[in-house]
């Protein structure tokens, strides 16, 4: 065996490189891009150099926009958006979807409805909801509501619908009355596909919220970018892009070790 | 008084093609109190099917179950069933599987454990209370189900091919272990297997059940001494006894067929 152990020497490549490999990636093309911006666009087209600013002036917008308090402005109202809609689709939809999963006969009646409904993208429903609620945060609410929904409702349906029949057989041989076989076996066994759920619609909530600031807002990073774009400041749209998904990354992990003590045995045998 | 009588039971499905399968016809026969029997047969034989309905899980289509004199309706704690697929609650620890049906019965928190840490001990698991089923072996897995089942103290247990899952070594020593706790906690026991080996280690009594519907072809008592090894004479006679019942039942059954 010629496996050497490395593990002794203080500093170890092998290591460093697992484990910042993604982040080594992403400094070199932040890199060229700033010595593209910087040198290769302007010496083509000086007047196209608005359109590609360089990261050294992206950071300094978020510099700039974060001492003003603008950004956190804009970043407090997208996520209260995201946080009160999603909020709303967990109590909602949760309920709703461990229903439909548990009594065939409530699923006969609403299984149409939502395949009607579902495949309407959510982005469609902005005309008639700023018609309905006009621009603010009602509208962006109901958007969001919408998007969200569905994800969170599907996965729901499918963690109660999949659970082993004979669990069920084992928890009323028990002696468990139909209440705790519902909240104590039912939910805890969908519990990990509720809680995908909850993190696909997470995601789903920012992609439709960022959808709806763009037309019907006046605050939000979503509108910050969209604003932007009206003064040609595109390393304000560059920082507002990356900021969303900062904001998703962040909420994702919240949520994340915010479930982790309720998952230890789902999670517990695959890392 | 019996500890279970099973009385003309005959079972019929309607698949979704509506057709009619007749899963077990007349069967009939009792259990006495802290007996261990054997349901023996094939297979398809019905044997599961029997065993659901006496557990209460399915509804015999004629024919009655009588539980201590009461007529069975629905499945009950007095008969737990110990499943081929372990059936633990795989979000639950060793002691919370074990302490789930005492839960349900209403008993406080310190009170179960106590109780359900008794039942840990026997079945040899102190080491495991805190893990999940996902980081136990087989054995173990079915061992957490027995201690969850005999923590119940059911008038009954009911094990459905319950080692059918282990390999060879792991299944003889559970039936070994299984036999022990037996002797120390007596209690009746319903076991279904497919291995003539299994039923003559295990039964007191063997009953034969096979063909298509299923029904019974034979009952033997199994006066062997306990600690049976299976190279002893009178072990390889009755195995071999024991074959030709179900070799002939499986023939007339094929004669009935023709």
């Amino acid at each position: 065996m010629e496996l050497e152990d490395k593990s002794e020497q203080g500093f170890n490549w092998n290591d460093l490189e697992r484990r910042y490999a993604g982040f080594i990636i992403i400094l070199i093309l932040i890199g060229i891009w700033e010595l593209i911006a910087q040198f290769l666009v302007p010496q083509l087209n000086p007047q196209l150099s608005i359109l590609v600013s360089p990261p050294s002036k992206v950071l300094l917008a978020a510099a700039t926009t974060a001492q003003s308090g603008e950004l956190l402005e804009h970043v407090l109202a997208s996520s209260k958006r995201v946080l009160m809609a999603w909020g709303f689709v967990m109590i909602t939809a949760v309920p709703l979807g461990v229903a439909i999963g548990w009594w065939p006969r409530f699923n006969r009646y609403v299984e149409k409805i939502i395949e009607l409904l579902r495949p309407i993208p959510p982005i469609a429903w902005i005309p008639i909801s700023i018609l309905w609620f006009g621009i603010g945060l009602t509208q962006n609410l109901f958007i969001i509501i919408i998007g969200t929904f569905f994800p969170v409702l599907l996965s729901t349906i499918h963690g109660v619908k999949g659970i082993d029949p004979i669990l069920i057989r084992a928890a009323r041989n028990l002696g468990a009355p139909p209440a705790k076989l519902l909240f104590k076996v039912v939910l805890r066994s969908a519990m990990p596909a509720i809680f995908n759920g909850l993190r696909v619609g997470l995601g789903v909530a920012w992609m439709v919220l960022v959808a709806a600031e763009l037309v019907a807002a006046t605050s939000g990073l979503g509108f910050m970018i969209q604003d932007a774009r009206n003064f040609l400041r595109t390393d304000i749209i560059f920082m507002g892009m990356i900021m969303i998904g900062i904001m998703g990354i962040a909420m994702d992990f919240v949520l994340r070790m915010a479930a982790r003590p309720f998952l230890t045995w789902y999670h517990g045998s695959s890392e | 008084m019996n500890a279970l009588v099973v009385d003309n039971i005959s079972k019929t499905f309607i698949t979704k093609n509506k057709k009619k399968v007749h899963a077990i016809s007349n069967t009939s026969f009792t259990i006495n109190e802290n007996e261990f029997v054997c349901i023996l047969g094939p297979s398809g034989g019905g044997k599961s099917t029997l065993l659901n309905i006496i557990a209460g899980f399915e509804e015999p289509t004629s024919g009655q179950v009588i539980a201590h004199g009461q007529k069975i309706n629905g499945p009950s704690p007095s008969r737990i069933m110990v499943f081929q697929e372990f059936a633990l609650f795989p979000w639950l620890s060793v002691l919370d599987n074990i302490s789930f049906g005492l839960e349900m019965k209403g008993m406080g928190r310190a009170k179960r454990y106590e109780h359900a840490k008794y039942y840990v001990a026997l079945v040899g698991l102190e080491k495991f209370v805190d893990s999940y089923p996902s980081e136990l072996s087989g054995g173990m897995k079915q061992r957490v189900a027995i201690a969850r089942a005999l923590a119940m103290q059911p008038d009954i247990l009911l094990m459905d091919e319950p080692f059918g899952a282990l390999d060879a070594y792991t299944r003889e020593n559970l039936q070994q272990e299984l036999l022990n706790i037996w002797e120390k906690e007596r209690k009746t026991v319903l076991f279904v297997t497919h291995s003539v080996d299994e039923a003559v280690t295990m039964a007191d009594k063997i009953i034969i059940m096979a063909g298509s519907p299923g029904t019974i072809h034979n009952e033997i008592s199994n006066t062997l001494d306990r600690k049976r090894v299976n190279t002893e004479p009178g072990f390889v006679e009755l195995k071999a006894q024991i074959q030709k019942y179900v070799q002939s039942a499986g023939n007339l059954n094929a004669s009935l067929k023709n």
